[in-house]
């Protein structure tokens, strides 16, 4: 056909490529909604502190007059504030050349299981 | 029929200037990063290590065989104390204005078999928006005979938690 005039091809093409690449983006920022709420909920669940915590204050504790007291008043503490259950045993350590105490901690909130035996 | 070559260079100055432009394009792309809902867990995380820093850090003995700091303020139940030392750790910045991160503590304790709260510390005037996204982190305390802290005296040591609401206010 004489004097066609083909110009606008570079226009529509152009629409098209533009049109494709805002399809993506937008499948990587849908995705990345789903995938973030994972992630953050691992993480953040993740009792790193409380645990830490625990263990320092167990440590602290078996050598008090009290130590039983104490241990229920964690016990509790953690059950009804932290959701989480805590059991520690502790005895002495017989047949060492200094006097120890044998430390057993065990530590569940549900998601996280944690359990350490040492010696104090 | 007479072939010209003399447009080859164009078309090669053409893919050159359009390799050029993808390649520009691909790293401005890769730059951005897009801010979803999910990853308000950064901002969450970052104050949670923040708060059980600081009071990690009012938990260290002030001197061999010596009571902490943390231990101190709960034991002679002086929230002034404890907002004087926890404040400074929490909102001071390096050449930047502070932080303006509110918290709010408690102090949960064991009576028999029930677990009870008395307020610590709160922010003073500050109205919550109810948009006030807050972490929590806790802390052990060990009080002994003696203590001022408002609950019922048990005549032996005992351990509380301490706990801290934080949000960014």
């Amino acid at each position: 056909m004489a004097g066609l005039n083909e110009d606008g091809q570079w226009i529509v093409l152009m629409g098209f490529l533009i049109s494709i690449a805002i399809l993506a983006l937008m499948l990587i920022v849908s995705q990345a909604t789903l995938v973030g709420q994972t992630t953050a909920e691992g993480v953040i669940e993740f009792p790193k502190h409380e645990i830490r915590d625990l263990r320092s204050e167990v440590i602290r504790s078996v050598h008090l007059q009290t130590t039983d007291a104490i241990l229920e008043d964690m016990r509790l503490l953690s059950l009804k504030r932290n959701h989480a259950i805590v059991s520690v045993d502790w005895r002495p350590e017989p047949n060492m050349t200094h006097p120890m105490t044998r430390v057993m901690i065990r530590y569940n909130n549900g998601v996280t299981v944690y359990e350490e035996t040492l010696l104090v | 029929m007479v072939v010209r070559d003399g447009a080859t260079l164009y078309t090669i100055e053409g893919v050159a200037a359009a390799l050029l432009m993808i390649v520009t394009a691909t790293i401005v792309f890769q730059a951005i990063s897009i801010y979803t809902p999910g990853d308000t867990h950064i901002d969450d995380m970052l104050l949670e290590q923040l708060g059980a820093d600081a009071l990690a850090v009012m938990d260290l003995p002030q001197g061999q065989g010596e009571l902490t700091l943390l231990e101190e303020v709960v034991q002679d139940w002086s929230p002034d104390a404890f907002d004087a030392a926890f404040s400074p750790l929490l909102r001071e910045r390096s050449f930047a204005a502070e932080d303006p991160i509110q918290y709010s503590a408690e102090i949960s304790y064991r009576a028999g078999d029930e677990v009870a709260s008395v307020t610590f510390s709160d922010p003073p005037g500050y109205v919550a928006t109810g948009r006030d996204p807050a972490v929590r982190v806790t802390r052990w305390v060990q009080i002994h005979p003696g203590h001022s802290v408002p609950i019922p005296h048990t005549g032996r040591s005992q351990v509380v938690l301490l706990e801290v609401i934080l949000w960014r206010g």
